[in-house]
């Protein structure tokens, strides 16, 4: 079994991408407009329900309960699936998926799928797959058309193409599509304009295409039932119309009933786009005889999620429903946009859920791309402790580091023992002191600093406190002598 | 297919592994289902189930959401008024051949337009209609949502493919809340439930709501009010 997250393992640290990131004004305009919108509309949303608190706290209890009995609502889902007419398959990772996937469209001698929005394909790479292997995907999301229509990466859970704005998407339609063919002269950058293009383009594909590939946002145990949350009824197109279809779906997206969708529905929306609820929300079961495809198959994938669950502090991070909350909340994201993060799963949830897919085998800075405010936990409706999880992480990171030859002899390391001898020495503690306010004269600016040779990792980013003329431990003995002479006196 | 060895092979495996990672020895499972009921019974449901509004409350929040959404609500008392407003609406928009699904009441129905009933039309034949009248199975005051289910009111791709739907929702189909919704649907939960909220929409262009991509792109929402 190897586990993939795309090309995160490859992809540059996090530091290095962000700081190319942030010189691009036009990304991270688009981005802040986009991010600024979705929270205000969000945050109007959450105001007007007086009982959003007491959701949270039943969807965090679900999620909580599902991953505790994961297995037996495993099991009781794919009873569910099958006695539906549906069939079920288990992929440990995502060479295994890819593969499944590919077999069931061969049996159907298709070379063409229509695709509905999922992260989880994107997770294992499946349509440069499909391609490699004669089989055309079709992205039938809008914004999902623009980022293969442009040949660019996802950059946001819920708007993958939020960091490129009309123009630029303008620009990629008429480069790509057969707008003379479709009867379009010439294309403007009207948003209406650009959506009814995406419409006519996709239209024909819909009625024609037999296989159909879509996600999932929840798959109920009770029942056997997949649910998919959507705006533009291309999810329900794909849905509905093709012969066949394979909803690939991440173990940890369980839900135990079908009353629970009280919850769930109440706070997707609301947190992802600032909606009270999407325009489209569908519920399916198997196979049905006079509605929707013919047969049905899930693919159900582990790649890695099995190990988050193991970490009983990092599990959490598989509450996620998705909703990208915690990206708009995110003043880091805010700057660097997605692309930054090197994951299909970017911003603070990205920055947990990741690395522990890879076991840390992989994204090891993403623990870091955080200034640990909190925003994001405030904004999680399932309550995921965002914050507490990365520095969990930084602390499985730094300690896996040390375990290594090199970490142990690294600079890092050996000024952290140093520090930990000085800390526990106080006297050692003193004469440091002493020679550091030697030392950092010439250094100093207004109480601190800035630089420091031999140090420049630490000050390129931070100013380093300066030590000051007297230490409390030197002031509390002056105090001492200045205490007992006045008790003599008396 | 899924009974290839390879396939019951990685079951296991993922299960395994999924076992592994909660901790659940042999030992413990044990009384490992009833445990899992339990808890399942004892997760907190604080939030709101039971709505507080009057029915004339709740049809005045749901006319408000659907106007917001950019979908026209008309108010409709007893079958024949219901049956001049659907008249009027498609008289209006020009709509001349308009499928009607299997569950709408009869007399809701003008007379004097080329109606077509869903049998087995395909897909290309739905394309070519000016619109579907539907009945609905739940609605949803606060969220303006309405329900349709494939058992009450058709298969789901006569909602979708034409452009234009015109929906008539009793007003003792309007609830005010989701869990209550919810609640209504329990018997149909395994049929296709298709929930939508105004027109088909998009945001991924700068966050700017467009209406209509591919789902119908006009929506007329008749309620017909108890007499």
């Amino acid at each position: 079994m190897s586990i993939r997250i795309a090309q995160t393992k490859s992809a540059r640290p996090f530091p290095e991408a962000a700081r190319e990131a942030i010189q691009d004004t036009q990304l991270r305009h688009n981005v802040r407009r986009a991010t600024n919108t979705i929270r205000t509309k969000r945050a109007n949303m959450v105001a007007e329900m007086p009982d959003w608190q007491q959701l949270r706290e039943s969807g965090r209890a679900i999620k909580r309960h599902v991953l505790r009995y994961l297995d037996l609502y495993l099991e009781q889902f794919e009873q569910g699936v099958t006695r539906a007419g549906g069939h079920v398959h288990w992929a440990q990772d995502a060479d295994e998926a890819r593969q499944i996937i590919r077999d069931l469209i061969a049996q159907h001698n298709a070379h063409e799928v229509i695709k509905v929005k999922t992260m989880t394909s994107d997770e294992i790479e499946l349509n440069s797959y499909l391609q490699a292997n004669g089989i055309t995907p079709y992205e039938t999301d809008l914004a999902d058309l623009i980022i293969q229509l442009g040949e660019d990466y996802p950059s946001h859970i819920v708007v993958p193409a939020l960091h490129k704005n009309r123009a630029q998407i303008e620009q990629i339609f008429s480069k790509r599509m057969p707008l003379k063919e479709m009867g379009i002269d010439h294309l403007t950058s009207d948003p209406n304009a650009l959506a009814d293009t995406a419409r006519r383009y996709l239209r024909e594909r819909f009625l024609r295409v037999k296989v159909a590939i879509s996600g999932a946002n929840y798959a109920i145990a009770e029942t056997g039932s997949l649910v998919v949350v959507e705006s533009e009824g291309n999810g329900r197109m794909c849905l509905t119309l093709p012969d066949v279809l394979i909803s690939l779906v991440g173990i940890e997206k369980i839900i135990p009933s079908f009353q629970d969708l009280e919850v769930f529905l109440q706070m997707l929306a609301r947190s992802a786009t600032g909606e009270r609820m999407s325009p489209y929300t569908s519920v399916w079961t198997g196979v049905n005889p006079d509605d929707g495809p013919k047969e049905f198959h899930v693919v159900l994938l582990d790649n890695g999620r099995a190990n988050v669950l193991a970490d009983d502090q990092g599990r959490q991070a598989l509450h996620c429903i998705r909703c990208a909350a915690c990206l708009n909340a995110c003043p880091v994201y805010s700057h660097t946009g997605g692309h930054a993060y090197g994951s299909v799963y970017p911003g603070p949830i990205g920055a947990i859920l990741t690395p522990q897919l890879l076991e840390l085998n992989g994204a090891r800075s993403l623990p870091y791309a955080s200034s640990l405010c909190g925003a994001c936990y405030e904004a999680c409706p399932v309550m995921i402790n965002i914050p507490e999880v990365l520095i969990h992480l930084r602390t499985k990171v730094v300690q896996s580091e040390k375990d290594s030859l090199l970490g142990g002899l690294s600079i890092e390391n050996l000024a952290m023992k140093s520090a930990l001898h000085l800390f526990e020495h106080p006297e050692l503690l003193e004469s440091a002191y002493c020679l550091a306010r030697i030392g950092q004269g010439p250094l100093v600016e207004n109480g601190v600093l800035p630089y420091v040779p031999g140090m420049t990792q630490w000050t390129r980013t931070r100013d380093l406190v300066a030590v000051p003329p007297q230490s409390f431990r030197e002031w509390w003995r002056t105090r001492d002598s200045r205490n007992e002479s006045t008790r003599d006196a008396a | 297919m899924n009974s290839t060895s390879p396939n019951r092979s990685s079951k296991e495996a993922v299960l395994r592994r999924v076992k592994q990672a909660i901790d659940a020895p042999q030992s413990a499972l044990w009384g490992r289902e009833d445990r899992r009921q339990q808890e399942l019974q004892q997760i907190p449901r604080e939030f709101r189930t039971v709505g507080a509004l009057s029915s004339a409350e709740r049809v005045a929040l749901f006319r408000s959401r659907l106007d917001h959404y950019g979908a026209a609500s008309h108010l409709a008392t007893g079958a024949e008024e219901v049956r001049r407003i659907v008249q009027e609406l498609l008289r209006s928009q020009k709509k001349e051949t308009v499928l009607v699904a299997q569950d709408v009441q009869e007399d809701w129905i003008p007379r004097d337009i080329h109606l077509v009933r869903d049998s087995d039309l395909s897909y290309e034949q739905l394309d070519h209609l000016d619109g579907i009248i539907t009945g609905c199975t739940v609605a949803i005051a606060l969220t303006g949502t309405v329900i349709l289910s494939a058992r009450e009111d058709g298969r789901r791709a006569l909602t979708l493919v034409p452009d234009y739907e015109l929906c008539i929702v009793r007003e003792d189909q309007i609830v005010e809340l989701v869990p209550e919704a919810i609640q209504r649907l329990s018997s149909l939960k395994t049929t296709p439930l298709t929930f939508f909220s105004g027109p088909s929409a998009t945001v991924d262009i700068e966050m700017i709501r467009v209406k209509g991509v591919h789902g119908p792109r006009t929506l007329d929402i008749v309620i017909a009010m108890s007499e």
